[in-house]
């Protein structure tokens, strides 16, 4: 078990394999109208393994909530690895992938990056990545296929 | 003694330490007691009413709390909480 932090990354970039690029497009054009939402862990700064995981907010056009349950158990299987969670992935289905106030408000981890894919045309999927800490944020430069 | 693991957003406020003890027969009473060496932990994870955050998931022992007693919810010296701000946001 993991006692000590893991570290912070400093990564201006965000590199997205092929594998991970089809599984972001692929999970965002299969919920759109609806809100996706995945968890990616792995080393810091790097991601391992993405999970596509059930939006459960009530409000799943303009909204996303992972399940707690859902959430504790990627979180046990990163700790089982020696890993973080790196990556709190979702859509903004018919709007601009840059993060709104709710997702400000609550974005709670600061060590990992929050990518956010625009489908408002569903074949020009637009990726944005960015850290967020303490509110405040700095957009990465991403790198996909 | 339960073992309380610390998520990165609250680590400022725990001297950056992952793992920290504290004494309580419920979560409730457990977390008083962090609180009095982490003060700053209470308005992070405690609402107005006293109930724990919409948005911070407790787990006791691997359940949500919320499908427990919740901050009643009762602990031994072998319980593991761990604390997860919930992964939510959206475009609205």
């Amino acid at each position: 078990m993991v006692t000590e932090p893991l570290g912070r990354t400093t990564a201006t970039r965000f590199d997205v394999s092929p594998e991970l690029w089809e599984q972001l497009v692929t999970l965002a054009r299969a919920e759109k109208p609806k809100e996706c939402c995945g968890v990616g862990i792995g080393p810091v700064g790097e991601v391992a393994r993405f999970h596509a995981l059930e939006n459960v907010h009530e409000e799943p056009i303009t909204r996303y909530e992972i399940s707690s349950k859902d959430q504790l158990r990627v979180h046990l299987e990163a700790e089982d690895n020696g890993w973080d969670v790196t990556l709190v992935f979702h859509s903004h289905p018919a709007t601009e992938p840059y993060p709104s106030a709710t997702d400000l408000a609550l974005a709670g981890w600061p060590d990992a990056v929050y990518a956010i894919i625009g489908m408002a045309d569903p074949d020009q999927p637009l990726l944005r990545a960015y850290r967020i800490v303490d509110a405040v944020i700095t957009e990465l430069d991403v790198r996909h296929p | 003694m339960a073992t309380f693991r610390i998520p990165p957003v609250l680590r400022t406020h725990t001297n950056e330490q992952v793992q920290v003890t504290a004494s309580g027969s419920t979560l409730g009473s457990a977390l008083e007691d962090l609180f009095t060496s982490f003060p700053a932990l209470r308005e992070r994870m405690i609402d107005e009413d006293g109930s724990l955050r919409r948005f911070v998931n407790v787990y006791v022992d691997d359940e949500d709390v919320r499908t427990q007693q919740g901050l009643d919810t009762k602990l031994d010296d072998r319980s593991s909480v761990i604390v997860l701000p919930a992964m939510a946001g959206g475009a609205a």
